[in-house]
C-alpha cells in the first residue's frame, strides 16, 4: 500500500513540475491528489486550516522584515561603502582586490538573510570595477557566486528560519551553529583566491594601489554602515534583547536609517523597495503553505514512517548516509531552486537523519550548505541568473568559473559531517534567549 | 483584450497594500520592542497582528506575483520543445495551476465562512474574530484565481501571460 502512495505521489510531482506547474501549486496538487485516492477526509477543510495556520506562524514574521531589510538596502550606497572600505585592505594579500568579493560578501551576509540579495547587492560595484582594472574574470564571477551563497549560512538566513518552522528547530540555535562553518567557507575562498594568485600571476593586474595605515584605519569609516546593522541585528539576538522576529524589524528600521543617511531613501526606491519584498515574499509564503500541506498529507498517510523503516533495513553507516543524501540533494539541486528541494524533501529525510542518531541543528546546516551548492549549479541556480544580469556572461562559463567554490562547497559538508562539533559547539556554548 | 488590464491594476493595488502590511509588521514589532525595553510594558496585540499581517499580504501579493512573474517553477521538459509546443505546455500548466487556484480559493473562503458562522474568536486577550484575517487571506486567493483564469484567456488569445517590464526591474528574489 504505502508503495503505490509513495509512487502515485513522486508520478504526480514530477508530472506538475516537469510540465512547469509552479512549486507552491505543485507541492499543494500532490498532497491533494494523495489524499483524495488514498484518505476518505474532507480535504478542503483540512486545507483551510493548515493554510491559515501555517501562514500565520510568529516565527515567520522575521521572514519579511529580512526581505524588505535587503531591498532596502539594495537601493542604498551600501555597496559602493562596502567597496570603499575594504579595498585598502586587501593590498598586501596575493590576489588583492579579488578579495573585496569575498569579504564583502561575508560582512553584508551577516545583515542579509538571502544569497541572490547577498550576490547582487556586493556583486554591483564590485564587479564593475574588478573587470575594469582588469582582474581575472573567472575567478571575479566565480568568487562572487561562491562566496555570495554565504548569505544563507552566515546568519540571519532566510533559509534557516524555513527550515526551523517546517522541522520544529530552535531559529536562533540554527543561527549561531552557521557561524563557525560560514566563516570556515569565507577562510577556504579567501585561501583558493591566494593560492590561484600565487600560482598564476596574471590572474591579478599590475597596477598597484598604495595605502598608508593612516588611509587604511580611515577607510574604515565606509564599513561603519555595514558594521552598525551587524550590531543592531546580529548583536541584539546574540545579546539575549531580541528574537529573530525583533531583530530583524529593528533591522528594517537601521536599513531605513542608512538609506536616509545616504540620501538614498526616495519615495521611488521605498516603493520599488516594497513592491520587490512583497513579490518574494508571496513567492515564499506560498511554498511554505504548500510544503505545509504536502507534508502533513504524507505524514497522515504514513509515508516518512515508511521510507524511515525501509531506509534503516538497509543498515547504512551514517557516514554513507550522509554521502548518499548529499549525492541526491546535488542532483535535485541542479534542476530546483534550492529552498524548494529542500521544503520538498524534508518530510522524508528529515525523520530518516534523526533516527540515523544525526543532530537537527547540525541537519539544518548541512542543508543550507546544501542550498548553496543548489544556488550555483547550472541549469538552475539563482546566484549565476544574478551574475548574468550583472555581466551579461552565458550561464555555462560563470557555472564553470564558479566550479572550484562549488568543490570547496563540497569539501566542507564532509569536514561538518567528520567533525560534526564544528556545527554544534557554538550553540552548546551560547545561552541566549527562546 | 484590453479590459483584462483592469485585474492588472487591481493586482497592483492589492499588493501595494500587502506592502503597507509589511512596514505595519516592522511598526507593530519596533512598537512592542520600544515598549518593553522603554515603558516595560508588553503590547499584547503586537504579535498577534504582525502574524495575520504576514499571512494576508503572502496571499495579497500573490496575483500580482503572479502576473510578473515572480512565484518559481521548473519547466524541465520546456527545452525539448518547439515554440508551438511550449504554448501548449503553458496552456496546460496555467489550466492546471488555474484549475488549483479556484480550488484554494474555494477552500480558504469556506474556512473564514466557518469561523464568521461560529463566532470564532482568538484564544488572546484581543479575542479577534478570525473571520476578518481569514476573510483577507481569501480575499487574496480569489484574486489569484482571477489572475489565473485571466492569464488561461491571454495564452488563448496569443499575448503574452507576464509583465516583463515589471519582472526586469527586480533582481533580487
Amino acid at each position: 500500500m504505502i508503495g503505490y502512495i509513495s509512487l502515485t505521489i513522486l508520478f504526480v510531482l514530477l508530472a506538475a513540475l516537469g510540465t512547469g506547474v509552479w512549486i507552491s501549486f505543485g507541492l499543494y496538487i500532490v498532497g491533494l491528489v494523495a489524499l483524495a485516492i488514498f484518505k476518505n477526509m474532507p480535504i478542503d477543510l483540512l486545507m483551510g486550516q493548515l493554510t491559515w495556520n501555517v501562514s500565520t506562524t510568529p516565527e515567520l514574521i522575521a521572514l519579511p522584515m529580512f526581505i524588505l531589510m535587503a531591498e532596502i538596502l539594495f537601493r542604498s550606497k551600501l555597496s559602493s561603502s562596502l567597496f570603499s572600505g575594504l579595498t585598502p585592505w586587501t593590498t598586501r594579500l596575493p590576489g588583492r582586490l579579488l578579495h573585496v568579493n569575498v569579504l564583502g560578501c561575508t560582512l553584508f551576509a551577516a545583515v542579509s538573510g538571502s544569497s541572490a540579495a547577498t550576490t547582487a547587492t556586493v556583486g554591483r560595484i564590485t564587479m564593475t570595477e574588478l573587470l575594469s582594472r582588469g582582474y581575472d574574470k573567472n575567478l571575479a564571477m566565480g568568487s562572487l557566486a561562491g562566496a555570495g551563497t554565504l548569505g544563507f549560512l552566515i546568519p540571519p538566513s532566510i533559509i534557516m528560519i524555513i527550515y526551523g518552522v517546517l522541522a520544529e528547530a530552535s531559529i536562533l540555535r540554527l543561527f549561531i551553529a552557521g557561524i563557525i562553518p560560514g566563516l570556515l567557507l569565507a577562510g577556504a575562498y579567501v585561501g583558493y583566491l591566494a593560492i590561484s594568485a600565487t600560482l598564476k600571476a596574471e590572474v591579478v593586474p599590475g597596477e598597484k594601489l598604495k595605502f598608508t595605515w593612516r588611509e587604511r584605519v580611515l577607510a574604515l569609516r565606509h564599513l561603519g554602515p555595514v558594521l552598525f546593522l551587524i550590531l543592531v541585528v546580529i548583536g541584539s539576538m546574540y545579546g539575549g534583547y531580541a528574537s529573530p522576529s525583533e531583530a530583524a524589524a529593528v533591522g528594517v528600521l537601521g536599513a531605513m536609517l542608512i538609506s536616509a543617511l545616504q540620501g538614498t531613501l526616495t519615495w521611488t526606491n521605498m516603493v520599488d523597495a516594497a513592491f520587490g519584498a512583497i513579490r518574494t515574499i508571496s513567492m515564499i509564503g506560498l511554498i511554505i503553505a504548500g510544503a505545509n500541506f504536502l507534508s502533513r498529507a504524507m505524514g497522515f498517510l504514513g509515508v516518512p514512517r515508511a521510507i524511515s523503516a525501509e531506509i534503516a533495513a538497509m543498515d547504512l553507516t551514517p557516514f554513507l548516509l550522509i554521502a548518499l543524501l548529499l549525492l541526491f540533494y546535488m542532483i535535485l539541486g541542479m534542476v530546483l531552486e534550492g529552498l524548494s528541494a529542500i521544503v520538498m524533501t524534508l518530510p522524508i529525510t528529515l525523520p530518516l537523519i534523526l533516527q540515523a542518531g544525526f543532530d537537527k541543528i547540525w541537519f539544518g546546516v548541512f542543508l543550507v550548505i546544501v542550498v548553496e551548492m543548489a544556488q550555483i549549479t547550472p541549469p538552475v541556480g539563482f546566484n549565476l541568473f544574478v551574475i548574468q544580469g550583472l555581466t551579461g556572461e552565458k550561464i555555462g562559463r560563470i557555472a564553470w568559473a564558479t566550479f572550484p567554490f562549488f568543490l570547496i562547497m563540497v569539501a566542507m559538508v564532509f569536514l561538518i559531517a567528520l567533525f560534526p562539533g564544528i556545527v554544534t559547539y557554538l550553540p552548546s556554548v551560547v545561552s541566549f534567549k527562546g | 483584450m484590453r479590459f483584462l488590464t483592469i485585474f492588472d491594476t487591481v493586482s497592483r493595488w492589492i499588493a501595494g497594500l500587502a506592502a503597507l502590511l509589511v512596514f505595519g509588521i516592522a511598526a507593530l514589532i519596533i512598537s512592542e520592542v520600544i515598549a518593553r525595553s522603554v515603558f516595560s510594558a508588553s503590547l499584547s496585540f503586537a504579535w498577534e497582528y504582525a502574524a495575520y499581517f504576514y499571512g494576508c499580504a503572502v496571499f495579497l501579493g500573490a496575483a500580482y506575483t503572479m502576473r510578473t512573474g515572480g512565484h518559481v517553477r521548473v519547466a524541465l521538459l520546456r527545452g525539448t520543445l518547439n515554440t508551438r509546443g511550449q504554448h501548449i505546455m503553458e496552456i496546460a500548466a496555467t489550466a492546471v495551476g488555474a484549475a488549483f487556484s479556484i480550488y484554494l480559493a474555494f477552500a480558504m473562503i469556506q474556512f473564514a465562512l466557518r469561523s464568521y458562522s461560529r463566532g470564532s474568536t482568538s484564544p488572546t486577550i484581543e479575542a479577534t474574530p478570525l473571520a476578518i484575517p481569514q476573510g483577507v487571506i481569501a480575499l487574496g486567493a480569489t484574486l489569484l484565481a482571477l489572475q489565473m483564469v485571466v492569464r488561461l484567456i491571454r495564452l488563448f488569445a496569443g499575448e503574452p501571460a507576464e509583465d516583463d517590464a515589471i519582472r526586469e526591474k527586480y533582481t533580487v528574489e
